[in-house]
């Protein structure tokens, strides 16, 4: 665990209930950058090197404790193949949280990401909250794209941006957190402009 | 500590809260393990009646112990009794369509008694040739076809690997980065295929094979060419029939208007599916329905796993196999009586479930799943909706 987190004890399904935040978060990037080998460490926290390939969407809860609130995650997993596109496109909107992730070790998939972020673009909502993650840090031999590159574009858009490696474990937790945070943010903000709209202040819901 | 439980070399005293307890919450394994010690010589005798009330409580435990071993032995005689009768039955029941049912096929494999046997679930050693022959060649595709694509598929990766010239290929329409993707992706994804197993891996038995068949099909239809999920589709034909003829029931299984529906992606056409698979949902599980309705729990988040892959991924190889062959039996209606026999096995789990966590289940089926009782609930699916079958909804 990193600075003031700490994994909630995976409960019961009524138990999600007790949450202080919810956020839905997407994933997506080219085929085999390793978006489930990343949420199987956030989940269990090891590395499976035999993680079978994802059709579709796959689902994932993660609960998180972050400054001492309690996070509810819900973790979409999207295939990576161009065909598939047309199908996770319409979960871009649902989405408060998206995490584009690419390879360090290839070329191709960090040349994506653009296609990616006009995906983002195209069909999540304005403003929404973009993690940048360059994967396979422990692959340090075979890499092909320089940090520096990474964060250039990272600045460019406004990304936050982490380089990790789901396989050691590296900055795994960190970046969610990280990602966590400015979501919360970014709530707060929503929260604030919704109530100088609606006067008098509205009967705040659940949170807080 | 007169009484001393043996596991294995350790002996581990018991607490004396649970010595004297009336009602023992532990069973001993077997009645060798239980042996009644006076106390060591070096301590003081125990006094006559506490002597008396352990030896009581001896006797009880090895009464119990006796109970439980009889009751053990009965069931394994049970389950032997229960394999053997299995066994004989699928011996039959390959018997039966060896010599019965395959040499008449055209004239058999309608008939009620072959449909019966054959929802009981088809002999692995003739299930191929089943499946084959229920999936039928509409394609007319040749062995020799097989080849000629293969070649075409070989010299396409020679080409990649060594950066060469691009080859000339009746897919202009396509663009070279689109088939080199899809190339790449291929050996990407063989070894994320059915990874359990150990076979399609690299250096694995069947890599080569699963490489094959996937790239041949790619020069076969490049229009279609290669989507995530075939591979788990062409290892499950792999495990069942030698590789062309496994190419000719992959390449007509994928020609099914279902699959071409799915696999190139057709938005209209896979929301008509799912919404047919609706009406018949809320046809046979109005409540669940309802439920998933309030979740805005959409079809497509759970089918489109399973019918990409005929279910291949989410359920035990084993139960997916039978899914299979009532599937080539029935065709793609089966795929969403299936799917319905699913919800209504685990609906008094799901309607306690919130969005997030129905998905996650439906992804990721439990691994344990019942075959008789799955069986039972999807034979419970009735597929008429007002008097109209699957086809016309």
């Amino acid at each position: 665990t990193t600075d003031g987190v700490g994994a909630a004890s995976r409960g019961s399904p009524e138990a999600t209930q007790d949450f202080d935040h919810l956020y839905n978060i997407l994933f997506i990037g080219d085929s085999h950058v390793g978006k489930t080998s990343f949420l199987h460490r956030l989940h269990a926290n090891t590395f499976n090197p035999h993680l079978i390939a994802t059709v579709g969407l796959d689902y994932q809860v993660k609960n998180l404790i972050v400054d001492n609130k309690r996070f509810a995650l819900r973790l979409w997993d999207s295939a990576g193949q161009e065909r598939y596109r047309s199908i996770t496109k319409q979960f871009f909107r649902k989405a408060d949280g998206v995490v584009l992730m690419y390879d360090i070790t290839s070329e191709s998939s960090f040349s994506d990401v653009r296609y990616w972020l006009s995906c983002i673009q195209e069909g999540a909502e304005d403003g929404v909250t973009v993690l940048l993650l360059g994967n396979k840090t422990d692959c340090a031999a075979e890499r092909r794209v320089p940090t520096e590159e990474g964060e250039r574009l990272a600045k460019e858009h406004q990304l936050i941006f982490f380089e990790c490696s789901a396989a050691s474990g590296h900055n795994v937790s960190k970046s969610m957190v990280s990602l966590v945070r400015l979501l919360k943010v970014r709530e707060d903000e929503l929260k604030i402009k919704a109530r100088e709209v609606s006067e008098p202040p509205q009967k705040k819901k659940g949170c807080c | 500590q007169e009484y001393e439980e043996k596991t294995g070399p350790a002996h581990r005293p018991l607490s004396p809260k649970q010595n004297v307890r009336k009602n023992l919450d532990f069973e001993p394994l077997s009645t060798t393990a239980l042996i009644l010690e006076d106390r060591p010589a070096n301590l003081p005798a125990k006094p006559a009646e506490e002597a008396q009330k352990h030896r009581q409580q001896y006797e009880e435990m090895v009464v119990q112990a006796k109970k439980r071993e009889l009751k053990e032995a009965q069931k394994r005689k049970k389950q032997l009794e229960e394999r053997c009768k299995l066994e004989d039955s699928i011996g039959n029941a390959v018997l039966t369509w060896n010599n019965e049912i395959l040499p008449n096929w055209e004239t058999m494999w309608c008939s009620r008694k072959v449909r019966e046997l054959w929802w009981q679930g088809i002999p692995p050693s003739v299930r191929g040739k089943v499946w084959s022959l229920a999936i039928g060649n509409e394609l007319n595709i040749t062995h020799e076809l097989y080849d000629i694509c293969l070649a075409r598929a070989k010299e396409k990766w020679r080409s990649l690997s060594t950066g060469g010239a691009e080859v000339e290929c009746e897919d202009s329409g396509f663009s070279a980065a689109d088939r080199e993707a899809s190339l790449e992706l291929i050996k990407l994804d063989i070894s994320r295929t059915f990874p359990n197993l150990c076979i399609f891996q690299q250096g694995g038995p069947y890599h080569d094979t699963l490489h094959s068949i996937l790239g041949a099909y790619t020069c076969y239809r490049p229009d279609v060419g290669y989507v995530q999920g075939m591979s788990f589709i062409a290892a499950v034909l792999i495990l069942n029939l030698d590789t062309a003829d496994a190419f000719i029931a992959f390449s007509n299984l994928l020609n099914k208007p279902c699959q071409m529906a799915f696999f190139r992606v057709d938005h209209g056409l896979m929301l008509t599916y799912f919404a047919a698979f609706e009406v018949f949902f809320e046809e046979n599980l109005p409540k669940l329905f309802a439920h998933f309705k309030k979740n805005n729990l959409t079809p497509d988040i759970y089918l489109i796993d399973w019918i990409f892959t005929l279910y291949s991924k989410s359920l035990p190889l084993d139960l997916a196999c039978r899914v299979w062959d009532v599937f080539c039996r029935d065709g793609e209606e089966f795929l969403f009586r299936t799917a319905l026999g699913i919800l209504k096995l685990f609906e008094d789990i799901l309607t306690k479930m919130d969005f997030i966590h129905i998905a996650q289940f439906l992804t990721k089926l439990p691994e344990d799943l019942p075959s008789e009782e799955f069986f039972m609930s999807i034979a419970a699916i009735q597929m008429q909706s007002r008097n109209k079958k699957w086809a016309q909804v």
